[in-house]
Order: structure tokens, then sequence, then C-alpha cells
């Protein structure tokens, strides 16, 4: 059974800044995996590295056992895999439900002369897109604005919509840059309630970017912390949340069963998913 | 862009309903309507100068529309229309001239091979943006021109004209000018209805995806590049068309129809239209089409006329202040203008 996701060696360079270092890690297959790191550890440029947004200077990724080491953002997506955006990247000016018909872009056959006919199998698999797409805006709970333009939508319900655009695509390997940034709680809960469903429902592997500490205990299989541009701490939760390495990097030393209140302990932290 | 958006108060109850051009019933009804006075009352009761403008209207309307969906949906600038519309129209010309082909094939075969060399300078323009692809453009609108006024085999040479031959298809005849209306304003409604189509289907949706936002369509599997590529084939596909429809209508091809500023009227005339609009792109071809016409047969009829030097002066002012007037205060459009005025009769008396 290959790896969903096995990128080994990967180092970025920007000119003089390096990125990413010796960066190696493992996805299995119907795990969900988080990432976590503080700020400009890499975390994003890893995820960029992944989807093919970023070239890596050296270094080797691949999905499902489809190299894709250097490839472009569209073939990353050929090869199963999609993404949501730390900056919400959607199609502003138009609705919910446009946004997530784009998602099923690489589904549909018709091109210039069939589009343009809109007629047999063109018309019919359009429709077949709206039916399963519909089916994703029940899943979010977001029938109520399928028509709303997404740029006037709540931060909140753009990052749903954006999370419903990436399973539109039908991805095998779903990688959600902090998809729960910004948010209050019961939207966090939903956010996490969403991926665990997703994940039970359709099997998808998941890569997870988040800051928050709770949310990463309650549904990670794995845990993987980067720091200044390498891998310091790798294994399940538990494990890396008590990883010396680890604690220093996010408390500068201090002890990870400090204080809760001000979230600065790893290990159950106040906020987070339904258990 | 929104794809799928209708007035509120209205429901669709299936998916079928509500992928349909014609969405409501008042709008199948006007679309009827439209089909009714273009295709049997306007050719009834217009006299022959009347049609003559409708004509040069349609044929720039065709021009225009495929310069909106590069420009408008897919957010490429092109300089280089023109060209392309010269491209169609002597490749129509040579069809007809050397092989005798009818116009029903020399006309799509225009379109084909202005396509076709649109892909060669878009492989390389298209790798760029912005500034850099109006340059790339522009390149090929000189390229091609140069090209065309030294091919002598193709074009006859510099400042030639090569006499277009007459077409008849069935009841149509360039011969008259309600025959050429008809060949015309089919052309023009098919095109219509093509990008219709395309706009509410994968390709269409694509499209608009570039212009919105390259990365994310990427991020969906759209090949950016790729698109881009097409959105120019299609578009010069229209001015290839437009451009054997002008070569038809005046009898004749010359490469002094087919200047740069020929392009930028183009251009003119969908930001004054409204740029990512269909029926945008008819409105701004009328109107663009219209200014020199009143100016010059308009005017004088009211007892105000200009010796012939003014009215191009007049024509070039009025023109940028359009354009000017347009891009400040109602970006959208003649289009999104209409449907204010629009909107503000239907709520009438409650318009605030
Ligand atoms: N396109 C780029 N050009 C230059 N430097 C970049 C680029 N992208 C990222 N970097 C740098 O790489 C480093 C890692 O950034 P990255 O965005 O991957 O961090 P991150 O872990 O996602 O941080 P955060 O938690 O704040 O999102 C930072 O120093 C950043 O400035
Ligand atoms: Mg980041």
């Amino acid at each position: 059974m290959p790896l969903a996701l096995d990128v080994s060696d990967l180092e970025l360079r920007f000119g003089g800044l390096t990125a990413l270092s010796g960066v190696s890690l493992q996805v299995q297959q119907g795990h969900i995996a988080s990432l976590i790191g503080p700020n400009g550890a890499g975390k994003t440029s890893l995820v960029n590295c992944v989807t093919g947004y970023y070239r890596p200077t050296s270094g080797r990724i691949s999905c499902y056992g489809t190299d894709v080491t250097g490839s472009s953002p569209h073939k990353a997506v050929a090869a199963g895999m999609a993404r949501t955006y730390q900056n919400i990247e959607l199609f502003k000016g138009m609705s919910v439900l446009d946004n997530l018909l784009l998602g099923r872009h690489r589904h549909l056959r018709s091109g210039l002369i069939s589009g343009g006919l809109y007629y047999g199998r063109a018309r019919r698999e359009e429709l077949a897109a709206r039916a399963a797409v519909e089916h994703l805006i029940d899943f979010l709970e977001i029938a109520h604005v399928r028509r709303t333009p997404v740029g006037l939508l709540p931060y909140g319900l753009q990052k749903r919509v954006e999370l419903g655009r990436a399973l539109a695509v039908e991805p095998r390997l779903l990688l959600l840059d902090e998809p729960m940034a910004g948010m209050n709680l019961e939207e966090k809960q939903d956010m996490a309630r969403f991926i665990l469903e997703t994940r039970e429902e359709r099997g998808v592997t998941v890569l997870l970017i988040e800051h928050d500490m709770g949310v990463v205990m309650d549904i990670s299989d794995h845990v993987v912390a980067l720091e200044f541009g390498r891998v310091i701490g790798a294994g399940t939760a538990e494990q890396v949340a008590q990883d010396p390495r680890v604690i220093a990097a996010y408390l500068g030393g201090q002890r990870a069963e400090g204080d809760g209140e001000t979230g600065a302990s790893l290990v159950g932290a106040p906020q987070g998913a339904p258990s | 862009m929104p794809l799928l958006t209708t007035q509120t108060g209205r429901f669709r109850d299936s998916y079928v309903a509500d992928s349909r051009i014609n969405d409501t019933g008042s709008k199948k009804t006007v679309v009827l309507g439209g089909l009714i006075l273009l295709f049997l009352v306007v050719p009834m009761v217009a006299d022959d100068y009347q049609l003559g403008v409708l004509n040069l209207i349609g044929i720039a309307a065709v021009g225009a529309l495929g310069l909106n969906i590069l420009v408008g949906f897919t957010g490429q600038i092109s300089l280089g229309h023109a060209a392309f519309a010269a491209v169609g129209a002597y490749t129509a010309a040579n069809l007809s001239l050397r092989l005798g082909l009818p116009a029903l094939i020399a006309i799509p075969a225009a379109g084909l091979m202005a396509g076709a060399v649109s892909l060669l300078f878009g492989v390389a323009a298209l790798r760029v943006k912005g500034l850099y692809l109006a340059i790339a453009t522009l390149a090929a609108q000189y390229s091609i021109e140069w090209v065309l006024n030294h091919w002598s085999f193709a074009t006859g040479g510099y400042q030639a004209t090569l006499l277009m031959p007459p077409f008849a298809i069935g009841p149509w005849d360039s011969a008259t000018t309600v025959g050429k209306y008809f060949l015309i304003m089919g052309i023009l409604a098919l095109g219509v209805l093509y990008a219709e189509n395309l706009f509410r289907s994968r390709t269409g949706r694509a499209l608009v995806a570039v212009r919105d936002q390259y990365l994310a369509a990427e991020g969906v599997g759209i090949n950016v590049f790729h698109y881009k590529l097409r959105a120019f084939f299609i578009s010069s596909v229209y001015a290839g068309i437009a451009g054997a429809l002008y070569g038809y209508n005046v009898g004749i091809v010359t490469t002094e129809f087919f200047p740069l500023v020929l392009s930028i009227q183009f251009l003119a005339m969908i930001i004054i239209g409204g740029l990512g609009s269909i029926p945008g792109s008819i409105l701004g071809a009328a109107f663009v089409t219209l200014i020199p016409i009143v100016l010059r047969d308009g005017l004088p009829t009211i007892g105000i006329s200009f010796s012939s030097d003014i009215e191009v002066y007049l024509v070039q002012v009025l023109f940028g202040l359009t354009i000017l007037l347009f891009l400040v205060l109602e970006s959208g459009g003649l289009y999104r203008l209409f449907n204010n005025v629009r909107d503000y009769f239907r709520m009438w008396p409650f318009s605030y």
C-alpha cells in the first residue's frame, strides 16, 4: 500500500533564505496528519511544494506512489490532491455554487465544441455536477447561501466554502492550511467535525496545518512538528506534545505542564474540537 | 461573474430549469421577441441604408463578442484583435477567389485560420501577463500587418485590394443588403448562442476562474495556460469570422481595413458595452459603430455639419470621452447602465 504522501529530504531556498531543509515526512492512507510549528516554520511552504506552487530546490515528493516533485498545481490535482489556503483564495465574485462547480472541473469533460453546443453529454454532466455539488452544500450546511457571491460571506463561511470546493475535487489527499484560523469555538468544532466526517465517509487522507493544539490533539493520527524549516519531532499527538524539542520551540524552554489558561500548554489546550 | 443568478422572487424547482439560458418566462419572451424583431420585422421595415448600418453593427458585434471572451471573461488583454480579423478576411478572400469555395465554407475556415494563427502568437504571448501581454499582442498586430503587406501571393502586396467574390446562400445573396443582413445576423445569433452556452458549462466557468483567481484555478485542476490559449483561440475565431464578413459586406479586402486603431476600437466597444457581458458586447459595438455614422449622416439632417477633418477629430474625442466616462462612472458599461435603468422602472414608484 503506497503512502498517501511521501516527502523525502526536501529543501527549499529563496535566495539566501532556507525555508525548508532536509524535511522528510510520511502520511499513511486514511490518516489525519497534522503539521505544526511556530510562525514562519515553513508549514505553508511545505504544502506549497507538495501541491506544485513552489518548486523545491532538492528532494522528492510522491503522492500515492506518483512522483509529483516540481510539478505544477493542476498536475498535483491530477495526482489526487486538493487544498485550501491560509489566506482564502476563493473566486470572490462567484456564487458558492459556482465555486463548488469549479471544484468539479476535472470530473467534467465538455470542451470548446460540446460546451458551446450544450447538448447531450455536456448538458447531462453539468446537471450531474450540480447534483454532486448540492450534496456537498448540504453536508457543509451552507444551503442558505448557495447563491451568494462568496466575497460577501463572513470569514468562517468562506473557509467552509473553500473546504467544499476542495472536496468537490474528490481528492485522495486533502491539504488544509489553517482551516480554523480566526474562528470561534463553535465554528472550530463544526470544521473539525467536517474534517472527521470527510475522512470517515470518503476515506480521504488529510494533511492539516493547525495552530490550535487542542484540535490537533483531538483529531490527528500523526503529528509532524517543524521549526526553522526542519522537522523537530514526529509521532502520535501525545508523543509530539511531550517532545522536549517541540515544547521548547513553542514555549522557548517552558515546561509543557504550564499555565493552561493562557493556552501555553501543548497538552490539553483549552479550546478544541468535540472529543 | 454570477453565472447562475436570477431575480429574487422567481424560483426554479429543478437543476434543469436552473441551468437554462432563458431561466425565466419573461426572458424567454424577450429573446423570442428579439429574434422575431431581428429576422422578420426589421428586414421588412428597414430601408437599405438602415440595414447597411445594422450590418456594420452586426459585424462589429461578432468581433467585439470574441474580444470580450478573451478580455472581459478571461482577463487577458489583446491589442491584436484587428490583425486576426485581417487573417480571416484574407483567408475567406483567397478560398473563394482561388478555390471558388462558397461563403458557408469560407467563413468558418476564416475563423479557424485566424484561431490557428493566434495560437502561434498565443503560445509565446500568454506566458506573460498585463502590460507585457499587451506589448506581445501589439507585436502580433504589427507582424501580421507586415506579413500581409509583403505576402503578395495572398494579399496582392502593399496597399493592394482584393475583390471579394459575391456569395449566395439560398435566398441570401450578397448582391442585396438584406441578403447580407441575414447572413451577418444569423452568424451573430450563433455567436451569441455559443458564448451563452460556453459560459454556463465547464470551459466558460474555467475561463472566468482564470480571470478571477488564477492560482486557485490551478488549485482545482485547471491548466491556466491552456485555458488562456483556448480563450485566445475562440476570440480570434470570432475575429476571423468578423473579418470575413466585413470583406463580403464591402466586397473588397485591403490591409487598411485592419489597423491597430481597429484593435483599439474593439477594446473601446467592450469597455463601453460592458466587460464580461455578452449583451454588452453588442451594445458597445453598436455605440462605437454609430458615433461616426451619426456625426457624418445623422447630424447634417438636423442642420449640424462639420468639415471632414474636424469630423475625424470629433470621432476620436468622443471615443476617448465615452471610454473615460465609463471607466470612471460605470465600469459595468452600457449593459449595467441599461440594467440599472430597467431596475429603476421595475421598482417604480419605490425606486430607492
Ligand atoms: N514566496 C516566498 N518568497 C520568499 N520567502 C518566502 C516565500 N514563502 C515563504 N517564505 C519564507 O519562508 C519561511 C516560511 O514561511 P511559511 O509561510 O512557510 O511559514 P508558516 O510555517 O506557514 O508560518 P505561519 O504559521 O505564519 O503561516 C518564512 O521565513 C517566509 O518568509
Ligand atoms: Mg502558513
